[in-house]
């Protein structure tokens, strides 16, 4: 990517609107999909991002199309996850805490039931979105810790152990789900700390 | 354990299932797990982990969400007229007006008209009709995501609202129209412009 760096800048023509959408709105709203667990919200957040690249389609350079998505489809999850969490706690008052705690399915999770592996969805809604963020750019878009860490503007150790443990994490809730899934048998109980 | 907990890996596990460790820390974290079942362990649970989500299904966008994608590009294109509730009374916007060529009639409709008017309405827009604006916003951070209804590109809708703020007046691209006020000494006086601020 980089060795052709130049010719491609010197290249470089902007992409049709529909070539954008073409070609990005599918990995935009996977990995939507996987941040807010759910089609609704996933639809809701990719639009958003699409909002957010066509105004700025025009100061875009070449060369970082699909990194610049990863981090606006992100940024603007994070922001929208911190807005809502603000409201539910002014709306809801003193049992605020109470309602959050508890997972009851809602709409959106039984629809979601029915159309995908709703184990390891639902195992990723549990993680705290920072870590979801990080484990999911890693594990399902398969990005780098060096681009990861660029994505969400933190630093190469904080990926590394948010990552870790965001893991971690999936792996207590997917053996409390399915206890087949657990990876090394006996051993498994020792790994807990 | 006969290894000392300081000695475990802890979260080198997870770089070292990514290949995200240096050579000499990759190796020192092999010696360390031929001896160690603990981070051995671990090093399985975040390779299965990685495996399982890397595996997932890919959720693929519905033909409804890419369409309505698409329209963003196109500011001209017309979206069903919606009544909207202002300080005035409800006013539906008039698609017909002046400066709301049809479809297809500029050249290149896509791209750099489409967002230089699209940024200029927001402007336009935010001064006129800050108090309409406020409670669009509000109501936008309230409702959030949870709110069910059709899509609705916010681009196209801010030229349906800068086509009303100007009540017409604008002939063509309201960028070229706003420059051409500047230049002319003949319209210094521009009135339509110094009524809206």
């Amino acid at each position: 990517m980089t060795d052709g760096q130049a010719f491609v800048v010197a290249d470089w023509t902007p992409p049709s609107w529909e070539e954008v959408v073409r070609d990005h709105s599918a990995r935009v709203y996977r990995l939507a999909y996987r941040l807010t667990g759910n089609p609704h919200d996933a639809s809701d957040l990719t639009q958003d991002v699409f909002v957010r690249v066509f105004r700025s389609l025009s100061t875009y350079t070449p060369g970082t199309f699909e990194g610049w998505l990863h981090r606006i489809t992100t940024n603007l999850f994070l922001d929208q996850v911190r807005r809502k969490q603000r409201i539910r706690f002014d709306a809801l008052g003193e049992d605020a805490g109470d309602r959050l705690a508890s997972r009851e399915p809602g709409p959106a999770q039984v629809y979601d039931d029915t159309h995908f592996d709703d184990d390891v969805q639902r195992a990723l809604d549990a993680l705290p979105p920072d870590f979801r963020a990080a484990v999911v750019l890693c594990d399902i878009e398969g990005l780098s810790y060096e681009e990861i860490a660029a994505t969400l503007d933190i630093k190469l150790g904080t990926v590394r152990s948010r990552i870790h443990r965001g893991r971690s994490q999936l792996r207590d809730a997917l053996a409390h789900r399915a206890p087949r899934r657990r990876p090394t048998g006996e051993l498994h109980d020792e790994v807990t700390s | 354990m006969t290894f000392p907990r300081r000695t475990h890996l802890g979260d080198r596990l997870g770089a070292l299932a990514d290949g995200e460790l240096s050579q000499p820390a990759r190796d020192g974290a092999l010696s360390h797990i031929a001896h160690c079942l603990k981070c051995r362990a671990e090093l399985a649970t975040q390779r299965s982990v990685k495996s399982l989500l890397n595996t997932a299904p890919s959720p693929a966008p519905d033909d409804r969400l890419v369409a309505a994608l698409r329209t963003l590009a196109e500011p001209g294109t017309p979206l069903p007229p919606r009544a909207r509730t202002t300080p005035e009374g409800p006013v539906v916007p008039d698609l017909s007006a002046p400066g709301r060529g049809p479809r297809g009639a500029r050249t290149d409709s896509r791209r750099p008209g489409g967002r230089r008017r699209a940024r200029r309405a927001g402007v336009l827009t935010a001064g006129a009709l800050s108090a309409a604006g406020l409670v669009l916003a509000t109501a936008f951070v309230a409702g959030g995501s949870s709110a069910p209804g059709p899509v609705v590109p916010p681009v196209a809708e801010l030229s349906v609202e800068h086509n009303r703020t100007t009540g017409g007046v604008t002939v063509g691209d309201p960028a070229t129209g706003l420059m051409t006020t500047f230049d002319n000494p003949a319209l210094q006086n521009p009135t339509t412009t110094s009524t809206r601020r």
